[in-house]
């Protein structure tokens, strides 16, 4: 439940505020209250939109994600670094599925943010697209962020059209992280 | 996806085998046959909301009773398949997107 500060006070809010009873108000067993409570936004005429999709941004925000594509982040995921992402495939079973890839587009839409990695898999290139905020994606690790002057567009829809040398560091990155990760279960 | 499609180019059967029974199931061109599609290039998308696009269209053959006319698969093949109850299909492939 959000509680709402409206700019332009209604009378019902103002007889409500003034009364220790609305400060102290606990809802009934019945009414779910999502867990972090963030504080009261104040509701402009017409940001209540923004001030929804804001607020589920920050519940999503779990691991930092919002962090690593945010333009304020001066370290954040450029168009053409290479990521690896993985995916539970059922809510239910554990399972996990990887896709490693570089970006070729980020498309930011508040909590619709998406980027679509592509790779080149058994001489086919394929592209996925994945949303940000989607409780599917378990963990976006940046295997390598691309330098300011080697891809210099927002969208590398050009690669589609290129032979694959783009690719081909890739499968190197692929294994090195695959040896940081078993020498890291060595080491547990 | 099945389809049904028509074998615009098909690999000669070379002359030994042309008149065995071996020559029946080969694929000739002007075949109309049942397909499976497993790439596509159009994005496809997955329950969780994600997209999936492939660099080109690509179809696995059939038989009557819908198993795969040949015994290897070749490519990446979409995990839509597993989805489709085509397990056949997914087992032989040997990468799964």
């Amino acid at each position: 439940m959000i509680l709402l500060q409206r700019c332009v006070q209604s009378p019902i809010m103002r007889r409500l505020s003034s009364t220790a009873q609305a400060k102290n108000y606990t809802p009934p067993a019945s009414v779910i209250v999502p867990s972090p409570q963030y504080p009261t936004p104040v509701a402009k005429k017409h940001n209540l939109v923004q001030i929804l999709s804001e607020e589920q941004m920050r519940r999503r925000d779990t691991d930092g994600r919002m962090h690593l594509f945010s333009r304020k982040n001066p370290h954040c995921v450029v168009p053409g670094s290479v990521l690896l992402v993985e995916n539970s495939t059922s809510l239910s079973k554990n399972t996990t599925t990887t896709f490693m890839g570089i970006v070729i587009a980020i498309s930011r839409k508040g909590i619709d943010t998406s980027f679509t990695l592509r790779n080149i898999v058994m001489k086919v290139g394929v592209e996925q697209r994945f949303f940000l905020y989607s409780p599917m994606l378990k963990t976006i690790k940046v295997l390598q962020r691309s330098s300011e002057n080697k891809f210099r567009r927002a969208k590398l829809y050009y690669l589609r059209d290129q032979p694959g040398k783009v690719f081909q560091p890739l499968q190197g990155l692929w294994k090195q992280e695959q040896a940081e990760v078993a020498g890291g279960n060595a080491r547990k | 996806d099945e389809i049904v499609c028509v074998v615009k180019k098909a690999r000669p059967i070379s002359s030994s085998l042309a008149g065995t029974q071996a020559a029946t199931i080969k694929v000739k061109k002007g075949d109309v046959r049942r397909a499976l599609i497993v790439r596509t290039r159009k994005e496809m998308s997955r329950p969780d909301g994600r997209y999936i696009r492939f660099d080109d269209n690509a179809c696995v053959l059939l038989n009557n009773k819908k198993e795969p006319l040949g015994t290897r698969v070749l490519g990446v093949v979409a995990a839509e398949l597993r989805q489709k109850k085509w397990m056949k299909v997914v087992s032989l492939a040997p990468r799964v997107v």
